[in-house]
């Protein structure tokens, strides 16, 4: 049995997330077959111009470096298969799966966009497990296919308070509350 | 009581709405709270004028976290309104050593600390419900029973387990 791991920060400029990823990883390394696939952000000039110029301000909002989170360090290891790619040229569609094989997406940005393009059919096949750290109900909704998305793979939150919001929308979704 | 709270020093921590909170409680209900804050950030300036201003207010500036964690045992509850907490390290290391915790509904560790009783969530993050948070934290007490139950959802295999759905 496979495990993919498909995540946005890897050895991220936050080195509590680089912790919490790599621990885990190591864990399921020594049981599973382990792959993990770093999809890194990449910004157009104009949008990386824009982050330099309002460096200050986009960090007194976020309260962390805008310009340096996605600078991620290549990551090597014997103990798992690791790839680097962008996001934008990476799909699920590439890649075989077999029935048993788990896909566990890491940030909720990262899982939208990958699991978008992907069909339905494929979807409710796959073992998907999309871990968000924070759950905006609105960000979920504000795009018509996160309805599907939500309502077709495991969610796992440190907040379940949206699915009794989203059951008062008469979705039904499968958010479980884990402290990864 | 004695409050503290962590974190960098930045707008979305309401930082200074807890403060404000903590002071129109000591003002205008007579209570003698303090509030110790560790942290760094660009909103010092403010914080350290306004606890060179009152007494009740105390800045510590940064501090590592192995000495955090043998500072946090003296104070009564732990203050953080923060909003898009994501991890929220700084509750957890608040309920290691059985601190009560006044937080944001629907932030961080938010269900947790409803469902186990383990401090006061707040509605929102206006100087009026921060105020009621803290009002309600006078003299809370965490039950040692439900707080163990609490902490075992952190264990890594309890994490583990739901990660691989197995």
């Amino acid at each position: 049995m496979k495990v993919y791991i498909i995540t946005e920060n890897w050895q991220y400029s936050d080195k509590r997330v680089t912790r919490v990823v790599n621990d885990y990883a190591n864990a399921l390394s020594n049981k599973y077959e382990l792959k993990v696939f770093h999809v890194a952000k990449v910004y157009p000039l104009v949008m990386k111009l824009f982050r330099r110029l309002f460096y200050l301000p986009l960090s007194l909002y976020n309260g962390m470096l805008p310009i340096d989170i996605y600078k991620n360090s290549f990551f090597t290891t014997d103990e798992f298969s690791f790839t680097k790619t962008s996001r934008n040229n990476f799909t699920l569609k590439n890649i075989e799966f077999s029935s048993e094989d788990k896909i566990i997406i890491h940030w909720l940005d990262t899982a939208l966009y990958v699991l978008s393009s992907i069909e339905l059919d494929l979807l409710k096949k796959l073992d998907l497990t999309v871990v968000v750290h924070e759950l905006h109900p609105l960000k979920w909704l504000s795009i018509d296919g996160n309805i599907k998305i939500l309502m077709n793979v495991r969610v796992l939150s440190r907040n379940t308070k949206i699915s009794s919001y989203l059951q008062d929308c008469g979705i039904n979704s499968k958010v479980i509350r884990s402290f990864i | 009581m004695n409050f503290y709270t962590v974190g960098v020093l930045i707008p979305r921590k309401n930082i200074i709405k807890t403060i404000i909170s903590v002071l129109i409680i000591n003002l205008f209900y007579g209570k003698k709270h303090t509030l110790t804050i560790y942290g760094d950030g660009p909103l010092k300036p403010i914080v350290k004028s306004l606890s060179t201003i009152f007494d009740s207010i105390i800045y510590k500036g940064y501090i590592s976290k192995e000495i955090l964690l043998s500072k946090i045992t003296h104070f009564d509850a732990f203050l953080l309104f923060s909003k898009r907490e994501a991890f929220g390290l700084v509750y957890i290391e608040a309920l290691k050593e059985s601190i009560p915790i006044g937080c944001l509904k629907d932030e961080g560790i938010s269900d947790l600390i409803e469902e186990y009783n383990l401090g006061i969530v707040s509605l929102n993050s206006s100087i009026k419900n921060i105020c009621i948070t803290i009002s309600k934290l006078d003299n809370y007490k965490i039950n040692k029973h439900k707080l163990t139950e609490a902490l075992n959802e952190f264990k890594k295999e309890v994490v583990l387990k739901t990660y691989l759905n197995s």
